[in-house]
């Protein structure tokens, strides 16, 4: 055999056997993001559940965007050509009173064009209080609450819109602390095409404390909003909340604070067919608290579990809660405060955030009078350096206080933002460089009003 | 039967025409001079014979007219003329014409006059014996089909055991024994002297039903006939018209005649057209000698056609019965053919019986027994059938699964109609509607899919065993041509059998892929006869060392030119890969010595196979060739900077050791070639190395195309990989030969010592670990397009035909992970997309050649994208002018329920399990007057939130009168556009009483036309029809035979 053939061979066998070498040794190219970017967003619709009785409800829309947008409001079965359509401009935000669009009570429907807009609801109750919460632009067959109750002066509510042109058929089972209260609530109730259909709870079930709720809808697409209205002796105030889609393993309660009277709770429920086992840590503007007892809380399949904060912080102390499932069983998690926080005796409830996220959008607006402060907490190890921009009726506001502002690692910043925004609606856009970071709102108002509310930040995506 | 009195009793004469027949004359007359019936006269006419008939004729029937005509003036004209002389004929009641080959039973005129009598028929006939085997049956009344083509009845050689008793009425009965009446003639006239010979008799029958006289069998009337002039054993005097030439003369002259006008008129094209399809299978069966009676039978006829034209005015006018009557004695054309095809094949192949009784022989059950026996006891035999029997266990869930939709393994064409009309259609109902030609493998599959009872789920699974067994046995074949070793044989069929490549290309549904898994192994034998035999000194003995004739070549040519053909059509893209391979090989051969004029002569020929399949594939290859199109696209596509979807993930391992999770798998790989190179003798090694050139070059390319380092040449890994595999089993059949048979221990000492173990081990460990466990432990294949169970397609598929049996045409959008497009991943260019559109009739419309996403599919894409991102909130509006109807989900997929529950313009209209329907409550028909508003909304500004703000009122569908034409009587409103959810296309035009309406584009992808306020009348909405492709299609069909016959001409020889 010639020399010649044994190279022949051993090349040819090498770049065989080195197969593996070559693909070490040469990368894949990347498929570059860019080809497989969509185009510009089109179009979204936002639904606002709004509750009945003798309350004002505000629906407002923030354009964050460098382009004017198109504007559809309308309400849930009211005639089409009735809808107002404006041209909301970049870095402006546009109100309505929901009660201009139908004389019933019905849900909010704001229809986006060209871009992304942000809107959120805020109702007041003449001598029980103030909520707010963003709408949702997600309707879903299923939704999830942690909290509610059928005791006596504690009447939650839920509002379930279907702004669909097709029947929607809903029941709600209910997740108590014992086995004892896992029962239907609601069974395949009709919730008519283009409607809204509000369930009294109490109205369903006899006094039970507390439960989380699921609502699924086994035909069409809902959207839920839980409206709670509590007048017990030492706790008055209203809440409103859009329920979440899908529980989730970690939740960040940002603007935590034990009231000087009262409780404060943090409500977890887990509608899964496994236990949940959850670790729970508290970040103050000043450390982190690691509670030996709660660092594997177990939150049976099927069952609600309520965390009480006063038996592990001091009262008055503010903080943020970091919540985390260590085995990968989502759960579902609310914080409520019945009690007085500073100078206002209130209650609130409101869910978490699901994510840490670089980009958030808030309501942030207080009717004259009333405090409005920002809560941003970073569970991360690094800091972040947060940058907010306000829009408010009369356009962008962007003080130089509130850039840059540094958030470090494991801790809560809390900031006071009633001195910018004068009174009326308005909306924040909060930038965070160097760590994800939750933000949450809250608005505080006295007087007949006296109450307090917490609306979780939206992720821009 | 009521008996005749005698003196009542017609006169009968009875006239024989004798043309050389001395044979059979004297039987046949005695036969008549032996009649019981009384009332009989005779008349000979002597047609021309060579030797004059008048002494037998004085010594068997003395009392008999006669009568002589110098030259043969063919039977019909015969019996004419001898009518015309004879004294008898003024007085006769009927008239019985007989052959001179034919000899009547006794009693046979009397059975024949009573069944005439008794029924008032105008023609009667018997029934016919063979002469020499009276046993065997000729004729019990004939029938024929539309294009008057003569039928039996009868099988070949069936006896007479009385199943033909029964008197009754048929079509015609021939003139071998034919009774007709005076009455018949007087009012018809008798035969049609132009005719000569064969079917005068059928068209005197067709004559007498027209004017309304019955044609009776009467099975009592028994007669022999020798059929002399059909068997060739009558003697001419003087040459006449070929036979087949006459038949089919005849036949039009027939039609041309008798038929009612519209008929005559399609039965006469057809015939052409049939001719023309008959002709070519002639080419292709190299039966030279038949194919000149088609274009001069049909010269003849037009020639003849001013005077057929006189006769059919006479016919015509007596007629007084409709052709339908006459149609319930005619049998399906289809029957006839089959028949036909039959007899073909019997005159084509006489050995073939004997062959065939030889085959069936051996299939008796000691024959059987005995064979299996031996089988059993060699090693090599169960070897086989273990690779097969591992190879079907692999495909297990292929084979008893659900229907498969990846790859190009579902849409089988499944409406004959349909497919026809799209196939030679210039626009087709594909995706948002493309002018691009159907598809080449359409035909292939439409076959398939008749072959499998219309299942496609049968028809897919056939065709996967068939093509793996395919492919086993033709890489055991390929091997076998050069090595006699039969270890060598079944290492190659197992390293082509239980590759994970095998894996690769059933569970992708990549049907192009197993039909290159089929044919390459014939191919690369073909192309290493072409390139490596001859010249070389140390070329491997591929087939004899002396070179090829240039017409070997030519042949070989052919052949590699079908396979690529086959290949091509189901794979566009293996055309590139086929290029490729050629060009290493030529390298290759370059690289083991071959120069000089030989080996360029040799290079030529094998790049004359894909010139020829290009040829073949017209005009599919103008499709492909396209920066876009299916042979180009996916290299077009990588140029343009995008992955083809099916290459991601692709590493240089996959490509080099041909393994798929393990390392050991790399080590079959590396043995076989290094020990292929290295333990073999000059000679093969020659092959080897040309064939490691081919290995090393493909799995390079492959690699850096997975990478994503070079533009992908193929549309998908597993085509590219069938090249690699084919090479490698190839390389291990060397390598084993080698070992065995050519490397003699004192030669080769060591080597030889511990080559042989090495490798067995390496190889058995390689196999064992490497290949054959990720062969059996894969998964089920990509789920359906309607959840994998056929319960769910068949319920999906009945929702939608439902549906649109009640409402129309409509398009279906199928939307999800779960869903994969059974030909592309989705209409986009760039991404492995999760959508894809489909007709009301479900993937009958999908497409195997993709065609280039044209703007209404980029604009669709758009909206599936915004929806799926959550960006859209009223996919409807986007959706509705694309005549997107229904919107199926996979309801466990929560990402696309989400993008679903968002969209206020869609309901939910139906949900089972694994499968969630939307309706799209915008849904616009595709041809339609526009919606008030929308046309309000978009009239000046076609964009998508124009669109998307309008409201859509009003409107009204144009019904389809076919999928590409729309008829409406424009209604009294005031619409004043129409709207065709199309893709913009020059070739749509609307007419209102054929007035063309101004055309533009509508929401920048779909057609509009201007409705002017005043317009009334008839409004139609149709594509202009590209008849060019018919001839395309009938140059591609002459091109495939010329191949054919190409590819047989070294055969014949």
């Amino acid at each position: 055999m010639k020399y010649g053939e044994w190279i022949f061979a051993a090349a040819v066998t090498a770049i065989l056997a080195l197969g593996l070498g070559l693909d070490v040794l040469l990368e894949s190219r990347p498929v570059r993001e860019a080809e497989l970017q969509a185009p510009d967003h089109l179009a979204s619709g936002s639904y606002c559940p709004v509750p009945s009785g003798d309350i004002s409800a505000t629906m407002t829309t923030a354009n964050f965007g460098d382009a004017p947008l198109g504007l559809r409001r309308s309400a849930v079965g009211a005639v089409e050509p009735d809808a107002e359509q404006i041209a909301l401009e970049p870095q402006r935000l546009s109100s309505v009173n929901v009660g201009e669009l139908t004389p019933q009570d019905s849900t909010g429907v704001v229809d986006v064009f060209g871009g992304r807009a942000h809107t959120s609801l805020t109702v007041l109750s003449q001598g029980m209080g103030i909520a707010s919460a963003l709408c949702t632009d997600q309707p879903s067959a299923r939704w999830l609450f942690a909290t509610g109750s059928t005791l006596r002066d504690d009447d939650h509510y839920l509002l379930v819109s279907n702004p669909f042109r097709e029947e929607a058929l809903v029941s709600v089972r209910i997740m108590g602390s014992d086995q004892d209260v896992n029962l239907p609530l609601i069974s395949e109730e009709v919730v008519r095409a283009r409607s809204q259909r509000i369930f009294y709870l109490s109205e369903s079930l006899e006094e039970v404390p507390s439960f989380g709720m699921e609502l699924v809808a086994s035909r069409g697409r809902v959207v839920v909003s839980r409206y709670s209205s509590v007048n017990v002796p030492g706790t008055k105030g209203i809440s409103l909340n859009v329920g979440t889609g899908s529980p989730a393993t970690q939740w960040y309660f940002p603007n935590g604070r034990v009231p000087t009277e009262g409780e404060e709770s943090l409500v977890i429920v887990n509608p899964t067919s496994r236990e949940a086992l959850l670790s729970v840590l508290f970040l103050t503007e000043g450390e982190r608290v690691a509670p030996p007892d709660l660092a594997e809380v177990v939150v049976p399949a099927g069952r609600q579990v309520t965390i009480n904060t006063s038996e592990h912080l001091s009262r008055g102390d503010s903080h943020g809660v970091s919540l985390v499932s260590l085995n990968e069983v989502p759960v579902v998690a609310e914080r409520q405060i019945r009690g007085v926080v500073g100078s206002i005796r209130g209650f609130e409830s409101a869910f978490g955030l699901s994510e840490l996220a670089n980009q958030w959008v808030l309501p942030v607006g207080t009717p004259e009078g009333g405090t409005a402060t920002l809560a941003i907490v970073n569970p991360g190890q690094s800091a972040a350096e947060v940058d907010i921009r306000l829009v408010t009726a009369e356009g962008e506001v962007a003080p130089q206080e509130l850039v840059g502002v540094e958030v470090a690692a494991g801790r809560k910043v809390s900031l006071d933002l009633t001195g910018y925004l004068g009174g009326g609606p308005a909306t924040a856009e909060v930038e965070a460089a160097g760590a994800e970071v939750a933000v949450d709102s809250t608005t505080g108002l006295e007087g007949s009003y006296g109450d307090f509310s917490t609306t979780p930040g939206f992720r821009v995506r | 039967m009521n008996e005749v009195a005698y003196g009542a009793e017609p006169r009968v004469l009875v006239v024989v025409v004798a043309h050389n027949g001395g044979q059979w004359l004297n039987e046949c007359l005695t036969s008549i001079a032996s009649q019981d019936y009384r009332r009989l006269r005779l008349l000979v006419v002597d047609n021309g014979s060579r030797e004059p008939v008048a002494p037998l004729v004085a010594r068997y029937a003395p009392r008999a007219e006669m009568m002589r005509s110098e030259r043969n003036l063919g039977f019909g004209a015969a019996c004419n003329a001898g009518l015309e002389a004879s004294k008898y004929t003024h007085n006769a009641d009927y008239f019985l014409f007989l052959h001179d080959d034919v000899a009547l039973q006794s009693g046979a005129v009397r059975m024949l006059v009573n069944a005439a009598e008794e029924t008032s028929a105008g023609v009667v006939g018997g029934k016919g014996l063979d002469w020499n085997r009276p046993q065997v049956l000729l004729e019990v009344g004939m029938s024929a089909d539309q294009f008057c083509v003569p039928y039996s009845g009868l099988d070949e050689g069936e006896i007479d055991q009385g199943q033909y008793e029964a008197m009754s009425e048929t079509l015609y009965v021939t003139n071998a024994c034919f009774l007709v009446s005076r009455s018949l003639a007087e009012r018809c006239g008798l035969f049609d002297g132009a005719y000569f010979a064969f079917g005068e008799d059928l068209d005197l029958c067709l004559r007498a039903r027209l004017a309304g006289f019955k044609v009776v069998f009467q099975p009592k009337a028994r007669f022999r006939h020798a059929a002399a002039l059909s068997n060739d054993i009558r003697p001419l005097t003087a040459p006449i018209e070929a036979r087949g030439l006459m038949i089919r003369r005849n036949q039009l002259r027939t039609i041309a005649k008798n038929m009612a006008g519209p008929r005559m008129v399609l039965s006469l094209a057809m015939c052409g057209l049939l001719g023309v399809m008959k002709t070519m299978a002639l080419v292709a069966f190299r039966r030279f000698d038949e194919i000149p009676d088609y274009p001069r039978a049909g010269m003849a006829f037009l020639r003849s056609l001013p005077k057929v034209m006189v006769r059919r005015r006479a016919v015509q006018k007596r007629r007084r019965v409709r052709d339908r009557t006459i149609r319930r004695f005619m049998i399906r054309d289809s029957h006839r053919l089959r028949l036909q095809i039959e007899r073909r094949f019997r005159q084509w192949d006489k050995g073939s019986l004997a062959f065939g009784a030889q085959k069936l022989s051996n299939l008796s059950v000691p024959a059987l027994r005995q064979r299996l026996s031996s089988w059993l006891h060699q090693p090599l035999m169960l070897s086989t059938l273990l690779i097969g029997f591992i190879g079907v266990v692999a495909m297990r869930k292929v084979l008893l699964g659900g229907p498969i939709a990846g790859g190009s393994l579902w849409p089988f064409p499944d409406d004959g109609a349909r497919f026809i009309a799209e196939y030679l259609s210039g626009w087709r109902n594909a995706g948002l509607g493309t002018e691009s030609a159907a598809p080449a493998a359409f035909p292939l599959l439409w076959v398939a899919n008749l072959l499998a009872f219309g299942k496609p789920v049968l028809a897919q699974k056939l065709l996967i065993l068939f093509g793996y067994i395919l492919g086993l046995t033709g890489i055991a074949r390929l091997v076998k041509r050069t090595s006699k070793s039969p270890v060598a044989r079944v290492v190659a069929v197992a390293v082509y059998g239980l590759s994970p490549v095998v894996h690769l290309i059933v569970s992708s549904g990549d049907l192009g892929a197993l039909a290159l898994f089929a044919g390459l192994p014939f191919a690369l034998g073909l192309s290493l006869s072409i390139i490596a035999s001859g010249a070389a000194p140390d070329a491997p003995p591929v087939r004899a060392a002396t070179p090829l004739a240039a017409d070997n070549l030519v042949a070989d040519a052919a052949r590699l030119a079908l396979i690529v053909v086959a290949v091509v059509a189901l794979a566009p893209s293996s055309m590139v890969a086929f290029v490729l391979l050629f060009g290493l090989m030529v390298l290759g051969r370059w690289l083991t010595g071959a120069k000089g004029d030989e080996f360029l002569r040799r290079i030529k020929f094998l790049f004359l196979a894909p010139a020829m399949a290009g040829l073949v594939l017209i005009p599919w290859i103008f499709e492909g060739l396209r920066p876009s199109g299916a042979i180009f696209g996916p290299l077009f596509s990588g140029l343009r900077s995008h992955f083809y979807p099916l290459w991601r993930g692709v590493s240089f391992q996959d490509m080099f050791l041909l393994n798929m999770d393990n390392v050991f798998g790399g080590l079959v790989t590396a043995t076989i070639v290094g020990g292929a190179l290295l333990l073999t003798t000059p000679s093969r090694r020659a092959e080897a190395r040309l064939l490691s050139v081919g290995a090393v070059g493909f799995a390079l390319v492959g690699g850096m195309a997975g990478k994503g380092l070079i533009p992908t040449p193929v549309a998908s890994p597993a085509i590219w990989m069938g090249f690699l595999l084919v090479i490698m089993a190839l390389l291990a059949s060397h390598l084993v030969s080698g070992l065995q048979e050519e490397l003699p221990r004192h030669a080769f000492g060591w080597r030889h010592k511990f080559a042989i173990p090495v490798s067995s081990v390496t190889l058995a460990v390689g196999f064992a670990i490497g290949w054959v466990p990720p062969l059996l432990s894969w998964d089920r294949p990509a789920a359906s397009f309607a959840g994998g169970t056929a319960e769910l397609s068949s319920s999906v598929s009945t929702f939608f035909r439902t549906t649109a049996a009640q409402v129309g045409d409509f398009r279906v959008l199928w939307l999800g992970d779960r869903w994969s497009d059974p030909v592309r991943a989705g209409l986009g260019t760039a991404k492995g997309e999760d959508f894809f559109i489909t007709g009301s009739e479900g993937l009958t419309l999908l497409d195997a050649f993709p065609h280039p996403p044209a703007q209404g599919e980029r604009r669709l894409e758009q909206a599936v994208d915004a929806m799926m991102d959550l960006r859209l909130h009223l996919a409807g509006h986007l959706l509705g002018p694309a005549n997107v109807r229904f919107i199926v989900v996979d309801p466990d997929d929560s990402r696309t329920m989400d993008a679903l529950a968002r969209q206020r313009d869609v309901a939910l209209e139906q949900q089972q399990e694994g499968v969630a329907i939307f309706r799209n409550l915008q849904w616009l028909p595709r041809a339609s007057f526009a919606p008030a508003g929308l046309a309000e909304g978009t009239a000046e500004a076609d964009d998508t939130e124009a669109l998307m703000l309008a409201r859509w009122t009003g409107g009204r569908q144009i019904p389809a009168r076919s999928p590409s034409k729309f008829t409406i009587d424009v209604p009294r409103t005031s619409h004043t556009q129409v709207l065709l959810g199309d893709n913009y296309n020059r070739g749509w035009r609307a007419a209102v009483d054929g007035e063309q309406l101004e055309q533009s584009e509508a929401f920048r992808w779909a057609n509009r036309f201007e409705l002017p306020p005043t317009a009334s009348g008839n409004l139609e909405v149709y594509f202009v029809q590209h008849w060019i492709r018919f001839a395309w299609l009938v140059l591609e069909v002459l091109c495939l035979a010329a191949v054919i016959a190409l590819a047989r001409s070294v055969r014949e020889r």
